[in-house]
């Protein structure tokens, strides 16, 4: 990262986030790859590739209906420059999953151990997955952690073992492939990503963590990420993600189910720093019960283009859920976030809390919405966006939107968006601070209460690049 | 009509709304002096207002209509100017009532719009401002009682143009029995619009078993020197205050009725006209 001085605004800003740390990649002449686009034979083959059973067959190819027949939404970022013929839905490194990190091959290897990744597993972590385009290379769970029933492992040996009809039962049913288009291409092409079970009473104390690296120029990720968190249980996941930057279009339409039981809790914790030609489309929802607790944890820092919005279904008496989510757009890139959340059990809770910071033309949008139903008597919800503008040629919006349906709701909204106060600023330099310094701690403050949720080692270092971003772009 | 100024979510239907309703002929007026108008016949009109630079206007409209009836102001103020617009809704009739207004503000003007709602049929309002001039500023206020099966379907939308350009947007209201209320407020800064404020509030009394309230307040920036808020607060009576009115001798009801009044209360103390204050209290007396 360069900070430079703007001579004819004497404005402090800086260039852009390093992200050299992300963007190096390998050739991938040794990877299985389909051709590009979406057909009934590409389909079948990633069906056949990974050996389905004859219900997840057929969902896909209800998928691939699906897909064909839903338009693309007429809300939200452009996608123009998305063309599904030009994405190569599946691309696998000839290898196989490994649970000894040692017997990754060296290639792959060597892009995790950049990334940070298993070192994080040794230090703090009670198991690991990774995944390399479009299949796990890597997964494993602390011994102590798998003796106490947690079930860690990828969607398709779960589909196989133990497990199978669980998986049978639960997956695309809380984000079914009708839900919207590319819930559908996620149906018809789904590959990778995770299955975790925590037994009733099992509280895992230290986070799970899953690792998204996209290398493949020109290829999609739809990694499908299912998780049971059973009575009484507690877990904190977490997800990060990152891909080398293309001249083309890349895709992520990734899915996470969530289940959380009676008065457990789950913290679903993601850093998202797709590179800037990434569409990030992806879906997330929970189903909380009674007693319930559902916390995200949403950074959105990279891609291209981004549509995510998780969705709370507060379906129990009682249930809780806290969305914490910070958005940072620069140059080039569209974030279009925030959550949604439905009321039904009573006496729920809700409480939404977002920042977002616009720069160098980035535009970001904060869009939420909440249902309270006419069943969820009693219940509350509070919904507070910021936004900080730090130049004219970006742009910030927010679109809140609410449903209330029950007379006994309480319901509260809060939005602001502007840019740093001279006043503080002032008052701060009247006390001995440099207007530079005086500056950086506002704006240090404004992002502090979600950056201070971001979870773990590796996430620190980005906090780092983004305070520091923001310290040199103001002023 | 409706129309927001950007989309979301489809399922919520809040995008735009569908309205049934065949326009008949237009009565078209031209004003370019204050004018007080009984509108008592099911009737469409476009009052077309120009407000000269340095003078002041005020447009009141009272429906009494009783079938259905479309009101259309196209205004301009000008430099220096002020256009006040009140619209009281003391009809009692069976149909609709649709308002569309879309007003131009030059450099230092003034537009106040103050819409009271406290009878029983379907409103559909529409209200778009752009604030071109620089220092020019638009108020808006609204009192709304939803009660039946009552729809209330309102949209506002403020573009910030000019520099220094203010805009507030208070919407108070009650919803009974099985009221449907949608309220879809825009606040939209343009590049260019330094030194601009913008201000949504949203205050919303639940009271009835089948009411549905929606909201969808909306903050559109693409300038960096601003201010945008909003803010709602939803809820069923506060418990506290009514225990509070409750240790000073007044009941339930009593202090319920209070509330209900207070929402009118400030917005008719604002445009301090006899007959539509009484004809505003006797609509709430039906509920209070």
């Amino acid at each position: 990262m360069t900070i430079m001085k703007d001579k004819n605004e004497n404005k402090t800003y800086v260039e852009d986030i390093d992200r050299s740390m992300y963007d190096f990649r390998n050739e991938d002449a040794d990877a299985f790859r389909l051709e590009d686009g979406l057909t009934e034979e590409i389909v079948l083959k990633i069906s056949e590739e990974k050996n389905d059973p004859e219900w997840m067959r057929q969902l896909r190819l209800k998928s691939l209906e699906l897909y064909n027949k839903i338009e693309v939404p007429d809300w939200g970022p452009a996608l123009d420059g998305l063309d599904i013929d030009h994405i190569a839905t599946y691309v696998r490194k000839n290898t196989k999953m490994a649970d000894n990190w040692d017997e990754v091959p060296e290639e792959i290897k060597d892009t995790f151990e950049k990334l940070g990744i298993p070192q994080a597993e040794r230090k703090s972590l009670a198991g690991v997955g990774a995944q390399y385009d479009s299949e796990l290379v890597y997964h494993n769970v602390r011994e102590d952690v798998a003796k106490r029933g947690v079930v860690y492992t990828d969607i398709e040996s779960a589909l196989r073992g133990e497990y199978a009809d669980l998986i049978k039962e639960k997956f695309m049913h809380l984000i079914p492939p009708n839900d919207h288009k590319f819930a559908a291409l996620h149906g018809a092409v789904w590959s990778g990503g995770s299955f975790v079970y925590v037994p009733k009473g099992v509280k895992v104390d230290i986070p799970l963590q899953s690792y998204f690296r996209l290398n493949a120029k020109g290829a999609g990720q739809f990694e499908h990420t299912l998780i049971i968190v059973e009575e009484d249980a507690d877990l904190h996941f977490i997800e990060g993600c990152s891909a080398p930057k293309y001249n083309v279009a890349n895709l992520h339409a990734g899915c996470v189910e969530l289940y959380v039981g009676r008065n457990a809790r789950l913290r679903y914790s993601t850093i998202e720093n797709w590179s800037k030609n990434m569409y990030n489309l992806n879906s997330k929802r929970a189903i909380i019960e009674e007693g319930g607790r559902i916390e995200w944890v949403s950074g959105s820092f990279g891609s291209h283009i981004s549509c995510l919005y998780p969705m709370s279904i507060l379906k129990g008496d009682r249930s809780t859920m806290e969305f914490t989510g910070i958005s940072f757009a620069n140059d080039d890139q569209n974030l279009d976030t925030g959550a949604k959340v439905v009321h039904i059990g009573e006496d729920t809770s809700s409480y939404i809390n977002t920042k977002s910071i616009s720069k160098g033309g980035g535009v970001c949008t904060f869009r939420s919405s909440l249902s309270i139903e006419k069943s969820a008597k009693r219940s509350k919800a509070a919904v507070s966006c910021e936004s900080l503008m730090l130049d004219s040629e970006s742009r910030s919006d927010t679109i809140p939107a609410m449903d209330i349906r029950c007379a006994d709701a309480d319901v509260g909204h809060e939005a602001q968006i502007g840019r740093i106060s001279d006043d503080a600023v002032l008052y701060l330099m009247s006390r001995g601070m440099s207007e530079e310094d005086a500056r950086a701690l506002i704006v240090s403050g404004f992002a502090d209460n979600v950056s201070k949720e971001l979870p773990l080692e590796y996430a620190i270092e980005m906090n780092n690049l983004i305070r520091l971003e923001m310290k040199g772009s103001i002023g | 009509m409706n129309r927001m100024p950007v989309r979301t979510f489809n399922r919520l239907k809040m995008n735009e709304s569908r309205l049934e309703y065949a326009q008949g002929d237009v009565r078209e007026l031209n004003i370019e002096e204050s004018l007080r108008l009984d509108y008592n016949r099911d009737e469409d009109i476009r009052i077309n207002v120009k407000v000269r630079d340095g003078e002041e206007l005020s447009l009141i409209v009272n429906f009494t209509f009783k079938g259905s009836a479309g009101l259309e102001i196209n205004g301009k103020v000008g430099r220096g100017s002020a256009l006040t617009v009140i619209e009281a809704d003391n009809a009692a009739r069976t149909g609709k009532l649709i308002s569309r207004v879309h007003v131009s503000v030059s450099d230092e003007g003034d537009f106040k719009h103050i819409q009271l709602y406290p009878a029983r049929g379907d409103v559909y309002t529409d209200c778009i401002v752009d604030l071109e001039g620089k220092g020019s500023s638009f108020d808006a206020g609204m009192a709304y009682l939803g009660r039946g099966g009552q729809i209330l379907d309102i949209n506002h939308v403020a573009t910030h143009y000019g520099k220094k350009s203010r805009s507030h947007i208070h919407a108070d209201g009650v919803l009974m029995d099985r009221a449907s209320k949608l309220f879809k407020g825009t606040i939209d800064f343009k590049t260019g619009c330094a030194g601009s404020k913008g201000q949504e509030q949203e205050k919303v009394l639940l009271l009835g078993d089948e009411i549905i309230n929606r909201s969808i307040p909306v903050i559109l920036c693409t300038e960096e020197d601003v201010e945008g808020s909003h803010g709602a607060a939803i809820g069923s009576m506060d418990e506290e205050m009514l225990l509070y009115l409750q240790s000073r001798g007044l009941s339930e009801d009593d202090a319920r009725r209070m509330v209900i009044k207070g929402m009118f209360g400030r917005l008719l103390d604002e445009i301090n006209d006899e007959e539509i204050s009484e004809m505003t209290v006797k609509q709430l007396a039906e509920v209070v």
